[in-house]
């Protein structure tokens, strides 16, 4: 067996390395509004916090869809989505966005006029907080789905799907509330900001291990973290990904004063990070070669 | 159970392409996708360096995860082991795409149908025979000449190909001559480690 190393290749005719290519921007963004609009209303939720709530449905029930729609080759067929839930993870979150985008409406209008007796109107709560948290986790299932391409092919991705889920909730539960509901209720100001510094600390640990495992695994995976940390993403990941969108706002939350200015620079930091980091897993995903080091 | 398989003679390999053409004739897939070809690896260093062929192409694996991950049900596996895609069902939402660990599909752009092979906004009667079969936007890939096998005949990469380095067969069959290569030269098949199960094995 020859011991080699491969290019990444384009559509040229040579054996190597080559990029995920269907997935792109599109369905980044339409991952991200799903990600932070479910963070928002689960956080804003359990507050009560109607402005929060309603935000984190609209960004949900219309800004992930049409994003979606956007990126599908039939948009048109797109109700079809739903038709394999025994294996396809998909189709699960799909039924997790309409259950959310149901009961999660119905919860809010039942909030504001308490037109539902107190049983039902839990019941409710219940399957509009399940199909939100569907929503936050469906991401990291569906990557992890793919076995050839290893950055995404780890138990961590649904994990991390749901950290940058929740973070973007707290982060902007607090910006949101902080002249409302907060304003009154320090104590629950303070929790969540020591929930959000937490996040902030583990999701830095998992992308850690994200990258340290995806890079041991296979020569696949230690091409993508490369590209991520040394090569053509580096600046992007770096600067965006991990100085802005982690330690940037892990130092402002944890030093910074609780003013709504550093309260917006801390959200948008965190909101770019998101962003960045899910266009970039689309960039740098990379399939093996698929017979490595020819016997011939 | 018949269950089709192919197997690929690394050694006989010369890299024409004439399977990539003739796949393409047979299929009549617009510019830019390829349901197969054949790369090449330079293998090494100067003066002991030679290049190899390496003929690719879907692996109708029996355990697909183009299949797993199609929120449709778009993607199916007939009963004779060849894995193909109903157009009427698929959305384009691209997830076969990268579940395939071998990269061997697809999604259909407009741009092609509507330009043609010679880029210049006119179809040849060849493509306007042989598009209406496609649907834009939705993912395609190879389909074993599914049609031709159903006649009797072997899929036309596997007809074409000069060097006979495509082998086409019933891997069930014990006595078939994909089984025997496949035993006698002990065939491999490609990212076995993934668990895929290929019903496209190498042998060299």
């Amino acid at each position: 067996m020859t011991s080699k190393t491969y290019d990444i290749i384009g559509s040229e005719l040579k054996l190597g390395y080559r990029r995920q290519d269907a997935w792109g921007w599109k369905i980044a963004i339409a991952f991200f509004f799903g990600d932070v609009g479910a963070g928002s209303f689960f956080i804003s939720a359990f507050y009560d916090f109607m402005p929060g709530m309603v935000l984190g449905w609209i960004l949900t029930t219309f800004f992930k869809p049409a994003a979606l729609l956007m990126h599908l080759g039939q948009p048109w067929r797109f109700w079809r989505a739903v038709t394999n839930l025994k294996s396809a993870w998909i189709s699960r979150g799909v039924l997790g966005a309409v259950l959310f985008g149901g009961f999660g409406f119905a919860h809010m209008v039942n909030l504001h006029y308490h037109i539902l007796p107190a049983f039902l109107g839990a019941i409710i709560f219940f399957l509009a907080m399940a199909g939100c948290f569907i929503v936050m986790i469906y991401l990291g299932y569906v990557l992890s789905h793919s076995p050839a391409l290893t950055l995404w092919n780890t138990g961590l991705m649904p994990v991390i799907s749901l950290t940058y889920g929740l973070m973007g909730g707290v982060t902007m539960t607090i910006l949101m509330g902080y002249n409302g509901f907060l304003a009154e209720n320090l104590a629950t100001l303070k929790f969540l900001k020591g929930a959000e510094i937490l996040l902030i600390a583990g999701t830095f640990v998992m992308l850690l291990s994200l990258l340290h495992g995806a890079a041991y695994h296979s020569d696949s995976g230690k091409v993508s973290v490369m590209m991520l940390l040394k090569g053509e993403y580096s600046e992007y990941f770096l600067r965006y990904v991990v100085a802005v969108g982690l330690i940037g706002t892990g130092l402002l939350a944890y030093f910074g004063p609780v003013q709504i200015v550093v309260l917006l620079v801390i959200a948008i930091a965190e909101l770019i990070g998101d962003l960045g980091l899910k266009i970039l897993l689309f960039k740098a995903a990379v399939y093996a070669p698929p017979l490595p080091h020819s016997r011939i | 159970m018949t269950q089709w398989g192919m197997v690929m003679d690394l050694k006989r390999c010369i890299g024409c392409q004439a399977c990539t053409v003739a796949c393409m004739q047979e299929n009549s897939v617009p510019r830019g996708v390829r349901w197969t070809e054949t790369v090449s690896e330079e293998i090494g260093t100067y003066p002991n360096v030679t290049r190899a062929y390496v003929p690719l192409i879907c692996n109708h694996c029996e355990e697909p995860p183009c299949e797993r991950v199609c929120p449709t049900t778009a993607t199916y596996i007939t009963a004779e082991g060849i894995v193909l895609v109903d157009d009427k069902k698929c959305i384009g939402c691209g997830a076969c795409i990268t579940a395939c660990p071998y990269k061997n599909r697809m999604k259909l752009k407009a741009e092609p149908f509507k330009k043609g092979l010679y880029e210049l906004g006119i179809l040849t009667p060849f493509e306007q025979q042989g598009y209406p079969r496609f649907t834009i936007g939705t993912a395609v890939k190879c389909t074993f000449c599914h049609e031709r096998v159903a006649k009797g005949l072997v899929p036309a990469c596997v007809n074409t190909c000069v060097a006979k380095a495509r082998i086409f067969g019933d891997l069930d069959d014990p006595n078939s001559e994909v089984r025997k290569l496949i035993s006698s030269r002990k065939g491999y098949q490609p990212l076995a480690e993934l668990n895929t199960k290929p019903k496209v094995f190498y042998v060299d």
